[in-house]
């Protein structure tokens, strides 16, 4: 058992892909990867891919909700850096509502859907996540920023509420 | 020598045609991301190869490592070298001072590639109405060829314009510019290849595995006097890198041999497709090949930021959709629809795989449809097609474009360096008929595998060896290019008492090459600390070594 130290944390509905071990995670050598998601928690075979495509040396672990709030309150000496990766913005709500504490959120990837608007190059929105977004922010003082790569242009919630969504100011 | 328009008219032609991507995903990807391949081209089209060689494979340290995850780059090599490297041949300049040109150019151009991914984002509701008409001539049309047109007609007149006026314009402005500015830019050029060399090393990322990054700094060091051939420093890191994985993996391969085996031997065989009699119902091997043809050649041609590579994965199968629909339109609309959901992945690792798994699953849907029986769910098809695409994109981003491709351009640089055409046609043959070869491999085990084959693909022992063979040789090989072209060094002298003493034959005497290593290994550590911020790395190094060059420290 270990405790949880977050170093970083990403909403990318693709999850581990190339920006993220090509870029992301170069800053993070040390760190594991755990990936919090109830259908992925319990499907074996995309736990497997998932374990084997990370680089070689980097663990790979994946929860659900409930689990992962287990897993991250044990009590334990051994700090493990994580770097946390969620597939939608309400999984990440409900990690947080369980008292996960994140401090900054990347949003790396969200695909367009009609219900999306098209905001970066790598992330659509709709109106209930930037809710749901701004609830975390006023909640918990969470700083979230959109950004596809350490390269990309970083685009605070604030920015895209004044841009994209101005009735919800 | 002054630029003809038919010269700088051609180097756009050449610089459009590669930003289209239609000459193919590895072809055109290495073209874009690297600079060696256009240098001979542009050699070729000014008359001088061996020069040209010699100014591209500078500009070519500079742009080691950079690859385009997301689908746009910090800077874009190809447009980098085809303008600074027919100004600088016009203009006369030394290859260092290219890099002067090349870096602005180079980030110019990536705001074009923005802005044809958002162009070709307006095509995507075009291409949905005509899947709904089943109109397989116009999807051709606006999948490929229109998203084809708007990017040569975006980039041919801007390449065309720097690179006509840009050598005049640089040739009065090196006239003008103090010897002091000039120094200067030479010591920029001659330590950004630190950069290049250190986002290599990080990007390959193994720590673990370091130590062959010194040892070939050293061991080229040594050889130096000896001339060594490019060759030659490949074959030693080779025999390294073997060693290494013989020594290390081969102990890691009995203990598991057990569960491999399982794996490989029993469960596989399962999948096996039964052989069917032949039926129109029938993917081929003809089809196969035909559809990786398809997907290799226009992978990112109609990419757009909406959708990315889902007009090409569609257009890809089209015709085997076709077969196997038929007699169904109703059916067929729904195939071309499904498949025009946003997909991205990398187009070997994760394309390939993807689209065999794809095949295989609606030939048994076709089948059973056709045979009046249940058919399987298509959002089966669309849940495997995304789950997977993620994880096989980052191993592809790291093997193929970070490891590979870089590999074959560093054992080729000291050739390129020397003025030698092989420098460029050395990984541009090999690279792209290594990928498209092993391609078509990977397409064939997923049709004939199912999503089995991803396990097999990522989870055997063979293919984590070879990696940690690749990375290892990848290492050694940024060690003899450090060692060789980074090349930072200070004039720095004193008089004390009637005796000079200058500081880098001091320094030399300490530990010779002392100041590259450092400025790499600076950069790499910087890089894993802070993140892989290349740009703000960029900058710096540009403003520091400018600085320190022009008030003479360097």
């Amino acid at each position: 058992m270990m405790m949880w130290k977050i170093v970083f944390a990403r909403i990318d509905d693709r999850l581990i892909h190339g920006q993220v071990m090509t870029r992301w995670m170069k800053g993070f050598p040390e760190a594991s990867i755990v990936i919090i998601d109830d259908e992925l928690a319990v499907d074996e075979f995309m736990k497997n891919i998932y374990t084997m495509a990370a680089p070689p040396g980097v663990k790979v672990k994946v929860f659900g909700v409930d689990a992962a709030l287990k897993e991250w309150s044990q009590k334990a000496s051994v700090e493990e850096k994580v770097f946390l990766l969620f597939k939608n913005i309400d999984t990440c709500k409900r990690v947080m509502d369980g008292g996960l504490p994140i401090a900054t959120l990347n949003i790396g990837g969200v695909a367009k859907t009609p219900q999306r608007k098209g905001i970066s190059q790598s992330v659509s929105l709709s109106e209930d996540e930037v809710k749901t977004l701004l609830e975390l922010k006023t909640k918990y003082n969470v700083d979230v920023y959109l950004q596809m790569i350490p390269d990309s242009e970083k685009i605070h919630l604030t920015t895209v509420v004044e841009k994209y969504f101005p009735e919800l100011k | 020598m002054a630029i003809s328009a038919l010269q700088a008219a051609l180097i756009a032609a050449w610089v459009a045609i590669v930003e289209s991507r239609i000459i193919g995903y590895t072809l055109s990807g290495f073209l874009r991301f690297t600079a060696v391949g256009t240098g001979l081209v542009v050699g070729l089209i000014m008359g001088n190869v061996p020069q040209a060689m010699i100014i591209a494979a500078t500009i070519q340290l500079v742009y080691m490592g950079v690859i385009a995850p997301g689908g746009t780059t910090p800077s874009e090599t190809v447009v980098a070298t085809a303008v600074a490297v027919p100004v600088a041949l016009a203009s006369g300049m030394a290859p260092e001072q290219s890099i002067a040109v090349a870096v602005p150019v180079g980030l110019l151009a990536s705001y074009l590639v923005s802005f044809r991914f958002f162009i070709n984002s307006l095509i995507t509701h075009w291409v949905d109405r005509l899947a709904e008409e089943l109109n397989d001539r116009g999807i051709t049309f606006a999948s490929i060829i229109l998203p084809t047109i708007i990017t040569i007609s975006l980039f041919f007149p801007s390449v065309f314009v720097a690179v006509y006026y840009g050598a005049s314009l640089i040739d009065s402005f090196l006239k003008a510019i103090p010897a002091s500015i000039l120094h200067a830019l030479t010591v920029v050029g001659g330590s950004l290849p630190a950069l290049g060399i250190a986002l290599t090393l990080a990007v390959i990322g193994r720590r673990d595995l370091m130590v062959f990054y010194f040892l070939a700094y050293f061991v080229s060091l040594i050889l130096k006097p000896l001339n060594v051939n490019a060759l030659v420093y490949a074959i030693l890191g080779g025999i390294a890198a073997y060693l290494y994985v013989a020594l290390y993996y081969r102990s890691a391969f009995e203990e598991n041999n057990a569960n491999s085996e399982n794996v490989s031997s029993s469960e596989v065989p399962q999948y096996e497709k039964e052989s069917l009699p032949q039926n129109e119902l029938k993917v081929t091997e003809k089809d196969l090949k035909m559809t990786w043809f398809r997907w290799w050649l226009t992978v990112e041609v109609p990419h757009s930021f909406e959708r990315l590579q889902a007009l090409s994965f569609q257009w890809a199968i089209m015709p085997v959709l076709r077969k196997l629909y038929g007699k169904n339109p109703e059916e067929l609309k729904e195939a071309y629809k499904r498949h025009l959901v946003f997909f991205n992945t990398q187009g070997t690792w994760g394309g390939a795989p993807i689209l065999g798994i794809t095949l295989s699953l609606e030939e048994q849907r076709a089948r059973a449809i056709a045979k009046g029986e249940e058919a399987p769910d298509p959002n089966i098809i669309n849940a495997t097609k995304v789950g997977l695409m993620g994880p096989l994109s980052g191993i592809g981003d790291s093997v193929e474009w970070s490891t590979i491709m870089y590999l074959l351009i560093a054992i080729a640089l000291p050739w390129a360096k020397s003025g030698s055409a092989m420098g460029a046609l050395f990984p541009l043959i090999l690279f792209p008929v290594i990928t498209y070869a092993y391609g078509y491999y990977f397409l064939r085990m997923g049709y004939r595998l199912g999503r089995e084959s991803v396990s097999v693909l990522l989870g055997g022992e063979k293919i984590k060896t070879l990696i940690t063979g690749l990375s290892t040789l990848g290492l050694f090989m940024m060690g003899i290019l450090t060692s060789n072209y980074v090349s930072v060094s200070t004039p720095l002298k004193w008089t004390i008492s009637g005796k000079v003493f200058e500081l880098q034959a001091i320094l030399d005497k300490i530990l010779p090459g002392m100041l590259p290593l450092l400025t790499v290994l600076l950069v790499y550590w910087y890089f894993t600390k802070k993140g892989l911020k290349v740009l703000k790395v960029l900058g710096w190094m540009v403003v520091i070594f400018f600085v320190l060059g022009w008030i003479g420290v360097l």
